[in-house]
Formats: structure tokens, C-alpha cells, sequence
């Protein structure tokens, strides 16, 4: 397809938000982002890769402990998240202001878990 | 001179927005109904973590644990099944992605190939689910189905939060798969575009996003 083509169809060559008459505006809404099917081919090998490292470290709990075990399957799984996010749902190419107004609420049910982790590992070394 | 802007195709053309850019009004409607979605998600495995974190017993899996504790023996969680099924829901979404590309380049064709794809994976992912609670009646091998094996909804925490969490993430993966069929008739009708299917694409992602949390706090994290 011409690169006139793809201006019709609403096709913008991916770039940087320098290029932008903005400070820091990507490409959300129709002026979709070039699509890069190799990058997409690229992130599909590493989601996998990290799946099974993640079974693979499952069963490793009586060579490693627990507590390495869970803190390596929590830290790949919110990898794993935070990839999806950005390349396959595309945050990475919206603006900074739409990427914090996803990211910043979310962190909410990440900062109660710390609460009551830190609550529960109190009370298991003090008691109640 | 009308009032509104529309391009070549006469779709809309969203005003330069300092803040958000030309972000279309489906697809932030589509990223704030997921927020409330993740909220929902986040209570569910918020409260799963409460109950895990202060149960004695979580999960009577073994023999040793019934003559231990009195429990009642349930059925371990397969790993490698519910492995298989992740790997299809990461397939779904290459998929996904794939077939909003297509349409972005203006290859309809195309977009309706990667786009029934999508939709395969959703439904294969939704028969895993099903032989995984009831075995479908013996098909597939020997396995009947967890409910069968005594992971009964209500009889203990585990298994409460196990059907409560995969069953609300699979309630999900059915909406998306009759969201993207439909997604997939319009498509085929000519009546939809590139932003229709980003925006189908984001709920999508999204199932598959929280999937592969439910997949670790529930499936990996052993007892």
C-alpha cells in the first residue's frame, strides 16, 4: 500500500512524540499507529517463553523456597501483564496523560494487597 | 460547512485533544469500563488472597493432610492443562492484534481470517474450561471434571474462590467471544473499521491480561 494509501485509510507512520505538534501525544483514536506485525511476533515468543519459564519455576518450590518462588511467578506475571498492556492494547503509543489514567488507578488494588500482605506478615511474626 | 469533521471514509475525526490526542470516544469509554472491570477483578483476588492468607488448610489436596487435619480430600489444580489454555489465550490475542493490523492497512479479508481465529481460540478456551469443571462427559480421556472429583462451590474456601474467580474470568471469555463474533458479522457486512476492532481488541486483551494473573495466584502459586 502507498504511503498516500495509508494516509486515506488513517495510517500514520509510527513515531515520536517529538514529531507531534504536542509535548507528548502518540497516536490513540483514528490516527492509528503504523502497525508492526513483527514487533506483535516478537511479543507473542516472549509471552510464551515467560508461560513456561512461570510452569517450569511452579515446580521448583522445594529446590528455591517459597518466598523466591512467589516473588519470581508474581514478577513475571505482571511483566507478562504490563506487556500485553502496551504492545497488544497499544499504551505504549498513547499519550503520557492516557497511559497514568490507565496506570494510576490500577495501582490502588496493588497497594491494598501490600497493606494486608504487610498486615498478615505482621501479625505472623508479633502475633495478634 | 458541516459542523462536524469527517475524513476520506467519513468516519469522524476526533479533535487534537492537548491531553488525550485524537483518542476516539469508544475507545476511552472501552478503557474506563475495563478499569471498572480490573476493580472488579482486584476485589475478587483481593479477597481470594485475604481467605488463602488466613486459612490453615488451603486446599486438602493430599492424604496426609485429611489424617493431619480431619479435612476433606479435594482435587489438585492441573498445571500443564490450564498451561495449554494460557497459551491459547496468548495465541488469541497475537491473533487479535494481527487482525486490527489488517485493518489498519485496509485488508478486510484479512482481518476477518485473524479475527475468526480469535474467536476459535476464545471458544477452544471455553471448551478447556468446560471439561476442566465437568469433564464433558467423559470425552477427551478419562477425566470427569473437578466438580466430579469433589471440588464442590461452597464446601471450602479453595474451592469457593477457584469457581468464584475462573468462572467470572470465563463469563468474561464467553462476552468476548460473542462480542468478537459479532465484531466479526459487521466486519464481514463492511459496516465497521480499524477503531471498531481496537476497541473490541482491548476488551479481549483484556481477558487475556487478567488470565494470566488468575493463571499464577491460582494455578502456580503452590500450598
Amino acid at each position: 500500500m502507498s504511503d498516500l494509501a495509508k494516509e486515506e485509510k488513517g495510517v500514520t507512520k509510527s513515531h515520536g512524540p517529538e514529531d507531534h505538534g504536542h509535548d507528548d501525544h502518540g497516536h490513540g483514536g483514528h490516527g492509528h499507529h503504523a502497525p508492526d506485525r513483527k514487533e506483535y511476533w516478537r511479543i507473542w515468543v516472549v509471552l510464551l517463553v515467560l508461560t513456561v519459564l512461570e510452569v517450569g519455576v511452579a515446580y521448583l518450590e522445594k529446590y528455591i523456597g517459597k518466598t523466591a518462588l512467589v516473588t519470581c511467578l508474581v514478577g513475571m506475571a505482571l511483566g507478562k501483564a504490563a506487556i500485553v498492556a502496551l504492545f497488544y492494547m497499544h499504551l505504549k503509543h498513547e499519550t503520557k496523560w492516557m497511559r497514568w489514567t490507565v496506570v494510576i488507578p490500577m495501582l490502588f488494588p496493588a497497594l491494598y494487597a501490600f497493606i494486608l500482605i504487610a498486615e498478615g506478615t505482621y501479625r505472623a511474626i508479633w502475633g495478634s | 460547512m458541516s459542523a462536524v469533521a469527517t475524513d476520506h471514509d467519513h468516519a469522524l475525526v476526533y479533535p487534537d485533544d492537548q491531553l488525550y490526542s485524537r483518542i476516539t470516544a469508544g475507545k476511552l469509554a472501552m478503557w474506563l469500563f475495563l478499569l471498572s472491570d480490573g476493580f472488579s477483578f482486584g476485589g475478587f483476588l483481593l479477597a481470594y488472597g485475604i481467605l488463602r492468607g488466613s486459612s490453615n488448610v488451603w486446599g486438602c489436596t493430599t492424604e496426609e493432610l485429611v489424617k493431619k487435619t480431619g479435612c476433606v480430600l479435594e482435587p489438585a489444580l492441573g498445571i500443564n492443562f490450564t498451561a495449554a489454555l494460557t497459551f491459547l489465550l496468548i495465541c488469541s490475542s497475537v491473533t487479535m492484534v494481527l487482525s486490527h493490523a489488517s485493518m489498519v492497512e485496509g485488508d478486510r479479508k484479512g482481518a476477518l481470517k485473524w479475527l475468526g481465529l480469535t474467536i476459535l481460540g476464545g471458544a477452544l478456551f471455553l471448551v478447556g474450561q468446560v471439561w476442566e469443571y465437568w469433564g464433558l462427559f467423559g470425552l477427551f480421556g478419562p477425566h470427569h471434571g473437578l466438580l466430579h472429583e469433589g471440588l464442590k462451590f461452597g464446601a471450602s474456601h479453595y474451592a469457593t474462590t477457584f469457581y468464584a474467580v475462573t468462572g467470572f474470568h470465563g463469563l468474561h471469555v464467553l462476552t468476548g467471544v460473542i462480542y468478537l463474533s459479532t465484531v466479526w458479522v459487521f466486519t464481514s457486512m463492511g459496516k465497521t473499521d480499524a477503531n471498531t476492532l481496537e476497541v473490541a481488541g482491548l476488551f479481549w486483551h483484556f481477558v487475556d491480561l487478567v488470565w494470566i494473573l488468575v493463571f499464577t495466584f491460582i494455578y502456580l502459586i503452590p500450598n
